[in-house]
């Protein structure tokens, strides 16, 4: 068992926000990650094996009205006697791993990062950096907080808190009937899988929302549904009849679609009123698939950007008569148009002093494109 | 009921454009042209030359042009509507960006709100 109590005379009395326990959730599973890699005898860089990534698998369980306590749970495949051991060695680890951190206030190394990640969120609770204390053990982890009451999570008055966490990929289990939120981490390695139990899908009213937030529930095969949220203001009502939808939303990423590429994801979402035969030539639908690959697109490509310090302008976003969706760029006499079709490939074309037609484009042809673009040059 | 007939090059066919294809500075996306076989409507024969709703807009394209692509325009006459021209064959991006270039328009749209380019 992980049991972590939180003492400390200054902390005040209340209610204990969402997004600090998930800040704190994600630092323990990070911390818990990197020991168990570090226990296993794996290097520290890299992605997670998937061996970790179930063993280090945590569910954060039992948000309850009026508790002091949350309890972790690992993964099933981490009962047994070897990967108990492993756990338990982990655990200390990351125990020392915390108190040297906190001590030190330094560190170096995915393990040190980890437990860094997890002293921040200890820290933002307590605000002023009160005394942590970790009892560890190889069967749960279990949260304490002596000051705090976890208060019942209201759809009305939680809404915004809510809300930053799903769209930072936190939350994966929902129980609306109990206003009982889960958070679960690291199924493979570092990613967050966001996802929402069959169970809990069965109760969640597909249109929910809370406050400007609205959650889309997404069927699929497997195990898990997704649970997709990348904006709150313009996602539709999810269609149960298309693709399931997993992936995690970066707060970078989160950052860049509030502002730099909101506008075309806006139009993207608008894509959705256009039904089969809209353009009166037979054209496909843009369905979801399309338009949350296009919404990822057009993210990405703006962090590209950002990150390469270019000047790109805003893309012209059009739909494609066979149901997917265009972008297109021009700058200094040069144009890039880039789309996505309905199974996701992607295809460039560069048109100026040359022009190219780039079948099933990579994310370097797309850099090497919008290189060409604002620069005039390939990389 | 197609005749399969070329078009002569100094006729010329029409496309109607969605409101989500023109451009901020009013040109046309090459999105528009961007088909498997390209649906058009030959202008000497159409009794609607003008959009068919509110918000869209008619481009037109000389056949001359067309072939000057590599293309050719088929009268393919439908019960429904006499006019219709096929422009057959897969474009690349490329030749749908030139077909868009070479388009003119014949009746501007006015984009509806709500699908406005931000």
């Amino acid at each position: 068992m992980i049991r972590i109590r939180i003492l400390n005379d200054r902390i005040p009395t209340g209610r204990v926000p969402l997004s600090d326990i998930a800040l704190l959730a994600n630092g323990i599973q990070r911390a818990m990650s990197a020991q168990l890699r570090r226990a296993l005898g794996y290097a520290e860089v890299g992605r997670a094996p998937l061996e970790v990534a179930n063993l280090a698998d945590l569910d954060l369980v039992a948000i309850e009205p009026g508790s002091t306590v949350l309890v972790c749970e690992p993964a099933l495949a981490a009962t047994g006697s070897r990967n108990g051991a492993a756990i338990a060695f982990a655990a200390r680890s990351l125990r020392d791993g915390v108190d040297r951190t906190r001590s030190a206030g330094r560190g170096s190394g995915l393990a040190a990062a980890a437990s860094r990640a997890l002293v921040s969120g200890l820290e933002r609770m307590t605000r002023d950096g009160g005394e942590v204390h970790l009892s560890i053990g190889n069967d749960a982890a279990e949260l304490v907080f002596d000051h705090m009451v976890l208060d019942h999570v209201r759809a009305d008055d939680t809404a915004d808190e809510l809300a930053k966490v799903i769209m930072c990929g936190k939350v994966s289990r929902m129980d609306h009937d109990a206003l009982t939120i889960w958070v679960k981490h690291s199924k493979h390695g570092a990613r967050t899988k966001v996802g929402i139990s069959a169970e809990a899908f069965d109760k969640i009213d597909r249109n929910l929302r809370w406050g400007n937030a609205q959650v889309t529930a997404v069927p699929s095969a497997g195990k898990n549904r997704a649970l997709v949220v990348l904006d709150p203001s313009w996602i539709e009502q999810a269609d149960p009849t298309e693709a399931p939808y997993y992936r995690e939303v970066s707060k970078a990423e989160q950052r860049i679609s509030d502002t730099r590429a909101k506008d075309a994801l806006v139009r993207i979402a608008s894509f959705h009123e256009l039904k089969r035969g809209w353009n009166e030539y037979g054209a496909e639908p843009i369905g979801r698939s399309a338009r949350l690959d296009a919404t990822v697109l057009a993210v990405q490509v703006e962090l590209m950007a950002e990150r390469a310090s270019w000047q790109l302008p805003p893309p012209f976003v059009s739909p494609t008569t066979s149901g997917g969706v265009q972008f297109e760029w021009e700058f200094d006499g040069r144009a890039v148009e880039l789309e996505t079709d309905r199974s996701q490939r992607r295809t460039l074309l560069l048109a100026g002093d040359v022009q190219e037609d780039i079948e099933n484009a990579t994310p370097w042809d797309i850099f090497s494109a919008l290189h060409w673009l604002v620069l005039g040059t390939r990389p | 009921m197609s005749e399969n007939k070329s078009l002569p090059p100094d006729e010329t066919v029409f496309r109607y454009i969605h409101p989500t294809f023109v451009k901020p500075n009013g040109s046309i996306s090459s999105a528009a042209f961007n088909d498997e076989q390209l649906s058009v409507d030959r202008e000497l024969l159409c009794l609607r030359p003008q959009p068919i709703r509110e918000g869209w807009g008619t481009s037109v394209l000389l056949v001359e042009h067309v072939n000057a692509l590599g293309f050719h325009a088929f009268a393919d006459p439908q019960d429904h509507n006499p006019a219709h021209a096929l422009i057959p064959e897969k474009e690349s991006k490329g030749q749908a960006r030139q077909f868009a270039a070479m388009a003119t328009w014949r009746a501007m749209p006015v984009p509806p709100s709500g699908l406005e380019q931000g």
